[in-house]
């Protein structure tokens, strides 16, 4: 991934990331710092850094949270902001496979935004289905008997009706 | 590739904060791992923060609906949830059922009841009786009476209800006063206050209330905001404002300005913005060749000391009967001659009717749905 030019932040400087497949990544310093975790990182290893290595991210998941990192550098002005809105909303239109792993680097990450899209994301997934094609959905096994899932259906009522 | 399964559960946590209240009640069942996430004390207190933030907001309305077909008139109550990025996206729950409770029958003006963090406090003014429910939990209580017993006929001079953040208790004030008997308005004696909690599950007597209080009955002259329960006192005296803090356990008088003591002006007392709003607007007269009301005035309390600000006249085109109360920090509910309810934008002005229909009469209240037990 080539670095960009364009960028308008004080800083153009760049810094380079690997992923655990062992691919490396040149990222605009101000794009990479959107995940506290590499700000960390860069802070506590200072100019020495050679390359920050994320073993827990692999090399297709880290491009499309660096492809996230690089919109969100900038602060938005209002002007922009539906045409943000817009582009996150097709951001996290992915399969569910892909949306797991993103959600899960950008927990490694500690993006608290993109963490809230994508939470969010799978929350609108969960939305307007029932208990049973939830579990359909997720594979999640129902560990109830059918008389501990009948009890808990019968809390959902008011007591004395 | 990575599965649903995979997530941490610290994940799944974050991804059902999402979810509105009543529909989480329904996932209790889809699977052991849920049902106890969804109990869990510290996802129930986090849900409640999240919900004040995000997703949607939700306005509870208790309204007289007429029915098309019979004429008659029924006593509605609605919770009305609408998607906070799209004003024009809403969803209502039919009839949000609460159990009676009362002797009486309810009567249709009745105060809608005292909404925090998702419980209503409903009380049945001829009998004394409180109740307390959480709709989405469809848990409820009714309370025991009463600490303070003294002769002649009791009657409730001010209700309010609210938390208490500092002991994380919700609490139930009440100023009683006694006449010696239900036909004479004739007081024995100066007002008593007494306070619910709910973690005592008690009533005791608050002393030392020695201000000259009046009487609040209507839900329009009552506001709850920031743990502070406020109710509107306008007597023969000058219009005032009576505030209990549910933490302090504390009375206080605020006064308000010349400007603002308008006889002529009706007043109601809302929420803007977590502030304290006073609204004056002209009496509406019931002939339906009037026009609406032309004018509020918005008077805002700064948030802290006592002071106060107009802060804007809001000028109506509509025929507007009244407004009902702030939602979505700029935008106002309002009861609309052609027995309808609209919602008007303070910068757009723009208005939006809202999906309902026949309102003879109504009150509305903003309502977070929650997860709160009432068992603390």
């Amino acid at each position: 991934m080539a670095s960009s030019t364009s960028g308008s932040s004080s800083s153009s400087k760049v810094v380079k990331i690997r992923s655990s497949d062992n691919e490396n990544f040149e990222v605009e310093e101000a794009a990479a710092a959107r995940s506290e975790t590499i700000k960390k990182l860069l802070e506590d290893v200072g100019d020495d850094a050679d390359v920050i290595p994320l073993p827990n991210v692999d090399a297709k998941t880290l491009v499309k949270v660096m492809e996230w990192c690089k919109k969100h550098m900038d602060d938005v002005d209002e002007l922009n902001k539906e045409e943000m809105k817009t582009w996150d909303a097709e951001f996290v239109d992915m399969d569910q496979s892909c949306l797991y792993n993103v959600l899960l680097a950008a927990n490694f990450l500690n993006i608290k935004e993109l963490l809230d899209q994508l939470t969010q994301k799978v929350a609108d997934m969960i939305k307007g289905k029932s208990p049973e094609e939830i579990r359909a959905t997720f594979n999640i096994k129902n560990d109830f008997t059918p008389e501990e899932e009948a009890e808990i259906r019968k809390q959902n009522a008011w007591a004395f009706e | 590739m990575a599965r649903f399964c995979d997530l941490p559960e610290s994940l799944v946590i974050e991804i059902l904060l999402w979810l509105p209240a009543d529909y989480l009640i329904t996932l209790k069942c889809v699977s052991k791992w849920w049902y106890g996430i969804i109990n869990d004390p510290t996802f129930v207190a986090n849900h409640l923060e999240y919900t004040k933030k995000r997703s949607s907001t939700s306005i509870l309305f208790k309204y007289l609906c007429c029915h098309e077909e019979t004429r008659k008139n029924i006593d509605v109550k609605k919770l009305l949830t609408v998607s906070n990025n799209d004003i024009h996206s809403f969803k209502i729950d039919e009839d949000v059922s609460i159990p009676r409770f009362c002797k009486r029958n309810e009567h249709w003006t009745g105060p809608l009841g005292a909404q925090c963090n998702g419980f209503l406090c409903i009380a049945d003014n001829d009998e004394g009786a409180i109740m307390l429910c959480n709709p989405v939990t469809k848990q409820s209580k009714v309370l025991s009476t009463s600490c303070i017993v003294q002769d002649g006929f009791r009657k409730t001079d001010f209700l309010g209800f609210g938390y208490d953040s500092r002991a994380n208790d919700y609490k139930i004030i009440r100023v009683v006063s006694f006449q010696v008997d239900e036909f004479i308005y004739l007081r024995t004696g100066p007002s008593r206050a007494e306070l619910y909690s709910l973690r005592a599950d008690s009533w005791r007597e608050i002393k030392g209330m020695e201000m000259e209080m009046g009487r609040c009955m209507d839900s329009e002259e009552e506001a709850y905001c920031g743990g502070v329960y406020y109710w509107l006192v306008r007597g023969t005296d000058k219009a005032k404002i009576i505030a209990f803090d549910m933490c302090k356990e504390e009375f206080h008088t605020i006064q308000m300005p010349d400007e603002m003591q308008r006889l002529d002006l009706r007043m109601n007392l809302a929420v803007w913005n977590e502030s304290v709003a006073v609204l004056m607007y002209p009496m509406w007269l019931p002939r339906l060749e009037d026009p609406g009301i032309p004018y509020i005035l918005m008077w805002v309390m700064s948030k802290g000391s006592p002071t106060w600000t107009m802060h804007q006249t809001i000028r109506l085109c509509k025929n507007i009967r009244g407004p009902l109360a702030f939602w979505k920090d700029d935008e106002l509910l309002l009861d609309d001659k052609n027995y309808r309810v609209v919602s008007y934008n303070l910068h757009t002005q723009r208005f939006v009717d809202l999906p309902l229909e026949n309102v003879m009469w109504c009150r509305a209240t903003v309502f977070v749905k929650t997860l709160v037990p009432l068992n603390l």
